[in-house]
């Protein structure tokens, strides 16, 4: 039995195979369950105790030597085949495609869905309500009474028949109390109206108000929720400053502000809510407490996507809106 | 309210920055807008005193003014009539440069050198006073640097008050604040009651002592209207931005920034025979300061004086009785009006005066006398004259009081969610000026005057967390039952709808609810729009009726900016009001215009039609729907249709009409569709059918028939003979041709029949086939071609 020869001949089957499929078949020859090798393997036992480990280490050699060159072989192969493969190829595959039309989602329909994504996950319920509001539910249901000077803080637009635009989406939040009681739980989202414009303000823009109401409510659950709130929406650790400030239906009132490239940036009006907001929706003020806080959901996809004037929002432009898909 | 920090520092001096005083400022709730140096600096002017006048030979509106400074003395000629010896003034010597850019060089001016320049306010850059050099004070050194007099360094700080810090509105409550955040004490300038040395007095009577329970006059005699406002003052004035008038005026504004208490002044001779401060009546009128006329409402406050109004009380003041240059006597105002009933007065007549907003905020209902002392005393000083006693009238009743507040500790506690030791409240309380009345857990607050915007325990909660720091409370997560309740996603269902729409290809827009009444006009009769009374713009005054009119103006917009191509959404409240009923519903609306496909080597040129329209709206509503003919009037009557589900219209979608597409001077052709959003969210329900696991058969059909025959029309017919057999029917050929008649078109259907429980036999399909060929001879006279 020569081993060395078994090797030259394996050798050059393997160097002669025309292919993967012939490969194979060279492979199965040597080392398959009745090939050459692993005949060679059971007849171990017929040599004499001796010779045993000689011809079984011999043997074990030239197995390792063949498995060599087919792994070699079959690399070269390998890469014969991609070379084919390309070179048969009829069509040029760096032709564009048949496509489509992409379509996309407004950007503050994207910052929209996100925030209410982040609310509800924390158990905030959508509440939504009409555009066109009573003055009542704008303004003296949030403890702002006919010539308060809140008013003007407000550059409210009215309508012909008595009614107006609504300023903020905090109507929404008297109605869900004036018909629920606690424990309240829910975000406003939607459009609101404001008489100014310039780079940062529209006469149009989309508001989210959060309202909490339950027992125990305090000051410092207000700062938890909008420090969590602010940093799940820009997926990163922020800055975030409150200091004090007024709101007619909120005592203690705070502005928050985040801290942007060019320094603190408002971006939310917060409080804890005024009892008289609370017993004026029939919600007893000696029993439950509560806090709110709106923002808008326009300034915040102005921030999270670098956004430089809050007007492009409403120009439409296609080549701007497309980047949004 | 802007005030100069240079001002802030004689009040309080706290170890700290502008920087730092701003900040904490800000935090604590008087936010800090902007905070600017009063003006470019300027090198080189100095102070010098005119030591001769002597005219020019040559000119005679020309002087040469011989000057001095601490060192040097020069000479220049001066254009100015002020020159005068002995007046204080400033120089520019050869080589200054000027704010706006002037270049002082040695010139000669009709054959005298000038060896420098005296200057106006106007060439400093202060003013836009060009016709006078600027008088400077007596006490000014010679030779100093102008800015350093000036205080160009000085720096202005502008505040944003809200509404409820009235308090605020002054220096005294600006520092009375940093002496709180910064534990400091508060430095008052000293004021004495003045001299009285005339007894004349004056008539008050408070006809409405509720809007006016406190009315101080006092006569001041013999002033000189003309003096000159001390330079410390105007600078001040200045720097908050209040015009400089007269003395008189000028010292009353500074007294009003000073302490918060706004303050008029008559010309005695106007207001001698006694004062009445009343409601207005119908009918009167008073010309203002500024010359326009006020017709006067009967809900307004006023000044009378022998039944003439001479000035809207708390708001401005009449133009006949004001202090003239000619004035010498005067009757000084310093009054208390309620807020309640000044609300709303100066947004009426459109007067936000200085006054207005103090008084709309509320003053400190105890500083009046003090207004009128400290007023008194610096006119006596910078404009001379004798000041007679002072007259007071006074409803003691009507006059707030202070506030007493019943607080604890523990609901101080809970409210803010951490715990706050005791002595700290009412360290804090006591800060701001509060008295405290302690038991037992409990207290009682006593406010001080100035804070009358705190009434209730959660106004102390307020007080305590600013002074102490937001930033000093520590956060705490919310807890509460999560209840598993299904409430509506984002946006309602409505995310979906967005989304569909995303995916066939459209992109959102969001356009503004507002549009001009005549575009509303247009797809709705206009008696049934919705108005805005103020309108941001008169092309944007009603609210919009559809999504259309927005649609296409980003349409246009866009087709402006060589997008020719282009698919658009929105999705918003619309509205219309029906008889008294004011309807505020949901609408989704779209646009399409150009290319069916992206231009590629492998695309059809093709444009979008109404079928990609209708296609995608089949899409997007996910049913079976009907399609039925509609009159809207902006669509073409050829190309449109209502989508009915249900037996429900969702709405329409079609080419848009001609006088649509003339009106908005639109040149290609524009598919549109408006849907009511709710509705389709709304019906979407998903429920299993059963699927065969028989075999299907396949039969087509072409048929030639009259060309109004409608597709719906053979598939209901097809339906009706064949029973829940038919699983799906398709037209795959629409052809039209000579050769069948012009009235005619042929119709190629293919129809697929199932059985639930059983494999179809051959025989039966046939029989079926054949009786729908008969139905459809007998029912549309077609034919198998």
């Amino acid at each position: 039995m020569n081993v060395s020869n078994l090797v030259d001949r394996a050798t050059t089957d393997i160097a002669n195979a025309p292919n993967i499929d012939a490969l194979e078949q060279t492979r199965v020859k040597y080392l398959g369950r009745n090939g050459e090798i692993t005949q060679l393997l059971r007849a171990l036992k017929t040599v004499s105790q001796a010779e045993r480990p000689k011809v079984g280490a011999a043997i074990h050699a030239a197995k390792k030597s063949i498995e060599n060159t087919l792994s070699e072989r079959l690399t070269e192969l390998e890469s014969l085949r991609q070379q084919a493969l390309t070179s048969e190829a009829k069509i040029d595959v760096s032709l564009s495609s048949r496509t489509h039309f992409r379509g996309s989602l407004h950007p503050v329909t994207h910052s929209l869905a996100l925030i209410e994504d982040i609310l509800v996950r924390a158990n905030f319920k959508v509440a939504q309500g009409p555009e066109i509001e009573d003055e009542y539910h704008n303004f003296e249901a949030l403890n702002i009474p006919p010539n308060h000077p809140a008013r003007a803080m407000h550059d409210t637009f009215f309508l012909r028949n008595g009614m107006v635009l609504r300023t903020h989406t905090s109507p929404v939040q008297i109605r869900t109390m004036e018909q629920e009681q606690p424990p309240i739980r829910i975000i406003c989202p939607g459009r609101v109206y404001r008489r100014d414009f310039d780079r940062t303000h529209t006469p149009m823009f989309h508001q989210v108000e959060g309202l909490v109401v339950d027992r125990g409510i305090n000051f410092a659950h207000l700062k938890a929720t909008v420090i969590n709130f602010v940093e799940a929406f820009f997926e990163r650790h922020v800055e975030i400053r409150f200091r004090a400030s007024y709101f007619p239906f909120t005592e203690p009132s705070a502005e928050v502000d985040v801290l942007g490239e060019s320094g603190w940036q408002e971006v939310m009006g917060c409080g804890v809510v005024h009892p008289n907001v609370l017993s004026m929706s029939g919600i007893d003020p000696k029993e439950y407490s509560g806090f709110a806080f709106g923002f808008g959901a326009d300034r915040l996809a102005m921030l999270k996507y670098n956004i430089p004037d809050l007007r492009m929002l409403f120009d439409n432009d296609l080549r701007f809106l497309r980047q949004f898909g | 309210m802007k005030l100069c920090t240079s001002w802030l520092r004689d009040w309080v001096t706290p170890e700290a920055t502008t920087e730092e005083i701003c900040q904490k400022l800000t935090n604590a709730g008087l936010e800090v807008d902007s905070v600017d140096h009063v003006g470019a600096p300027f090198e080189g002017v100095i102070v010098v005193t005119i030591t001769d006048v002597r005219p020019h030979p040559s000119a005679s509106h020309l002087t040469v003014c011989s000057i001095r400074s601490d060192r040097e003395s020069f000479e220049v000629v001066c254009g100015a009539p002020n020159v005068s010896v002995g007046l204080k003034t400033a120089f520019a010597p050869i080589g200054t440069v000027l704010p706006e850019g002037i270049v002082v060089n040695r010139k000669s001016i009709k054959g005298i050198e000038s060896n420098g320049m005296l200057c106006s306010s106007k060439d400093l850059g202060l003013d836009e006073h060009g016709q006078v050099i600027l008088p400077l004070d007596d006490a000014v050194e010679l030779g100093k640097p102008l800015t350093e007099v000036l205080r160009m360094d000085d720096e202005i700080v502008e505040f944003d008050l809200t509404p409820n810090r009235g308090d605020c509105f002054s220096m005294l409550g600006v520092a009375r604040e940093v002496s709180v955040l910064f534990d400091c004490n508060l430095i008052r300038p000293s004021i004495h009651s003045p001299r009285e040395t005339i007894s004349d007095r004056i008539e008050i009577y408070l006809d409405d002592s509720v809007g006016c329970p406190l009315y101080l006059g006092r006569v001041i005699k013999n002033i000189d209207v003309n003096a000159h406002t001390p330079w410390q003052l105007s600078h001040r004035l200045r720097c908050a931005g209040i015009r400089s008038i007269n003395v008189i005026v000028d010292i009353l504004n500074y007294v009003m920034l000073e302490l918060g208490q706004p303050m008029h002044a008559f010309d005695l001779a106007h207001v001698e025979k006694g004062i009445v401060v009343r409601k207005a009546l119908n009918g009167e009128k008073l010309i203002l300061l500024d010359g326009s006329e006020a017709a006067l409402d009967s809900e307004t406050l006023l000044i009378v004086s022998e039944d003439n109004p001479v000035a809207i009380a708390g708001v401005v003041g009449g133009l006949a009785s004001a202090v003239q240059p000619s004035t010498v006597d005067i009757l000084l105002e310093v009054a208390y009006f309620s807020p309640a009933n000044l609300l709303g007065v100066a947004r009426r007549y459109g007067l936000h005066t200085d006054a207005s907003a103090r008084y709309e905020r509320g003053v400190d209902p105890t500083i009046q006398k003090t207004a009128i002392n400290r007023a008194t005393e610096l006119i006596l000083r910078y404009a001379g004259g004798s000041a007679g006693p002072v007259c007071e009238a006074r409803a003691e009743e009507h006059l707030p009081k202070r506030q007493q507040i019943k607080a604890s500790y523990e609901r101080i506690e809970k409210l803010i969610g951490c715990q706050f030791d005791s002595t700290l409240i009412d360290q804090v309380l006591k800060k701001i000026g509060c008295e405290i009345e302690t038991s037992n857990g409990e207290f009682t607050v006593i406010t001080p005057p100035h804070r009358f915007d705190l009434a209730i325990e959660e106004d102390l909660v307020e007080e305590v967390c600013r002074i102490v720091g937001y930033d000093q409370i520590p956060p705490l997560p919310l807890h509460g039952i999560l209840d598993i309740k299904r409430s509506p996603r984002a946006m309602g269902d409505a995310e979906d709808l967005r989304q569909r729409l995303a995916h066939l290809g459209y992109n959102e827009v969001v356009t503004y609810s507002f549009i001009h009444h005549e575009t509303n006009a247009l797809f709705l009769d206009s008696l049934l729009s919705v108005r805005v009374t103020n309108p941001i713009s008169s092309d944007r005054d009603t609210m919009r009726a559809s999504l259309i009119p927005g649609l296409i103006q980003v349409y246009t917009y866009n087709i402006a900016r060589q997008q020719n191509v282009g698919r658009i959404f929105e999705y918003g409240q619309c509205f219309i009001q029906r008889n008294d009923e004011l309807v505020q519903q949901n609408l989704v609306g779209g646009l399409l215009w150009g290319r069916r496909e992206p231009e590629s080597w492998v695309t059809s040129k093709d444009k979008v039609d109404f079928f990609d329209v209708k296609g995608d709206i089949e899409s997007l509503i996910g049913r079976n729907c009907e399609w039925k003919p509609t009159e809207i009037k902006w669509l073409s009557p050829s190309c449109s249709a209502a989508v009915v589900v249900d037996n429900v219209s969702l709405g329409v979608i079609g080419k848009l009409g001609d006088e649509i597409a003339q009106n908005f001077e639109l040149d290609s052709e524009v598919y549109v569709f408006e849907l009511e959003a709710d509705v389709i969210c709304k019906n979407k329900k998903l429920t299993m059918q059963p699927i065969s696991s028989y075999p299907s058969v396949r039969r087509d059909l072409a048929i030639v028939l009259k060309k109004q025959v409608t597709a719906t029309e053979i598939e209901v017919l097809v339906r009706e003979v064949s029973g829940e057999l038919l699983k799906q029917f398709i037209v795959f050929d629409v052809y039209e041709s000579e050769d069948l008649g012009k009235d005619n078109k042929s119709l190629g259907i293919g129809m697929i029949f199932q059985h639930m429980s059983r494999t179809l036999e051959d025989s039966e399909v046939n029989q079926l086939l054949e009786k729908i060929t008969r139905q459809l001879g007998t029912r549309f006279n077609a034919t198998l071609r």
